[in-house]
């Protein structure tokens, strides 16, 4: 099997469970989210995941990493820019590589 | 504050966010004004345009208006957005994710390249399925031995965001046809998500939130397709290195809906030193498991102790 073939068949499959997982959400959201107290931890689930998700790379991440991400969070705390917090995230992320290339 | 109106102006008249209006009683009501640079466009050309009859209005009411100003802090807008402005709006507050999409989107289809994928190929799944973390999370999975079951258990654990997503931002579409609404969810995605959350104006959320998922869905297909064509010219390095930026995407997001909640940050740092803690000791879907609930946790719990405090 071609790695083009192999690509579809993943494709198919990521985007029927992407599809459906975003309308079962949609559904359960419209049928069960009525009730303001259901509601109130609906709208809290995504950040909690999202957050949950970061949790486990903010535990392996390297000297570099990390500074990349204080720096990205300082940033976008004190400017509300979320380019420009990404972007000098990046630039950190990055000077490791171009220190790499000048050794003192 | 950089503008006086009276009511009837051409400005009040407008469906703009922002509003000026003396009342009878000379007390002056305020709305606020988050884009002050188009404001004040319109707010010159509406002045030329209402008329010189409107001028001792303005003049006399400019003491008050600016004594007014030293006291009235800016806040969301109250007055309801039209569709078109507010699928103007999705578009411009999502301008900074869909560009940070885009790069991503590059070092996908820069990815899917080094595999031997069409970039064709690549911005059909982008299209279809939409979701940055799946799509590289699997391009790990195409080589032997490959399973397409290994592909959806792993394509499900990691959409149950998307479910999240959906079920969160289902109550800002019920006023749609279920038609809409499920032609809607193609775009929902992280970035929609959050922008669409963390927007405090009275917008119509059904166009803001499909404008900014159709924005940042163009923007990370047209990334994916330069990425493909660009792949020689990138390293393989240089795409490991720019793995940890998906992170910081990500806690940029979360920052961007946490300063917008009035939540705090206690429960999305217990979700996630909880699962930072789990991961050492049990499976990976387990511990974000536990992640999460221990945040909702938090969050429920401290929102009841403010209540009764407030009380």
């Amino acid at each position: 099997m071609s790695i083009d073939q192999r690509f579809l068949i993943a494709m198919a499959s990521m985007a029927v469970i992407a599809y459906g997982c975003r309308v079962a959400g949609l559904l359960v959201g419209t049928y069960l989210g009525e009730s303001p107290r259901l509601r109130q931890i609906l709208d809290l689930l995504p950040a909690c995941a999202i957050a949950a998700v970061l949790g486990p790379s903010l535990g392996t991440m390297t000297f570099v990493q990390g500074g990349a991400l204080l720096v990205s969070i300082a940033v976008f705390l004190v400017s509300s820019q979320f380019l420009l917090a990404l972007t000098l995230g990046t630039v950190v992320l990055l000077a490791e590589r171009w220190l790499e290339l000048f050794p003192f | 504050m950089l503008f006086t109106h009276g009511r009837g102006s051409g400005l009040a008249r407008s469906s703009r966010m922002c509003e000026y209006d003396l009342r009878g009683n000379g007390r002056l009501a305020l709305t606020a004004m988050p884009y002050e640079v188009e404001f004040l466009q319109d707010c010159l050309g509406s002045d030329r345009a209402s008329g010189d009859a409107e001028a001792p209005v303005r003049s006399t009411c400019w003491g008050d208006m600016k004594r007014a100003s030293n006291i009235v802090e800016r806040g969301p807008s109250t007055e309801a957005l039209s569709t078109t402005e507010s699928a103007r709006l999705g578009f411009r507050k999502a301008t900074p994710l869909a560009i940070s999409s885009g790069l991503f989107g590059i070092l996908y289809g820069a990815a899917c390249a080094s595999l031997g994928i069409s970039p064709h190929w690549a911005a059909l799944s982008c299209i279809l399925v939409f979701s940055g973390a799946v799509q590289f999370a699997i391009l790990g999975m195409l080589g032997d031995p490959f399973s397409v079951s290994t592909i959806a258990v792993s394509s499900l654990l990691i959409c149950n965001r998307l479910f999240l997503m959906g079920a969160s931002i289902a109550d800002h579409l019920r006023d749609r046809s279920w038609l809409a609404r499920l032609l809607s969810m193609f775009v929902l995605t992280d970035g929609a998500w959050a922008a669409t959350t963390a927007e405090k104006s009275a917008v119509d959320r059904f166009s803001f939130f499909v404008s900014a998922g159709l924005w940042i869905l163009v923007l990370w297909v047209l990334g994916t397709v330069s990425g493909g064509l660009i792949a020689g010219r990138i390293e393989p390095d240089l795409i490991v290195a720019l793995r940890f930026a998906g992170v910081l995407f990500l806690t940029l997001l979360l920052l961007m809906v946490v300063k917008s909640s009035a939540m705090g940050h206690w429960p999305w740092i217990a979700a996630a030193s909880t699962s930072l803690l789990g991961s050492r000791y049990l499976p990976m879907p387990m511990a974000f498991l536990i992640g999460v609930l221990f945040g909702v946790a938090v969050a429920w719990f401290g929102r009841s102790e403010r209540k009764t405090h407030v009380d």
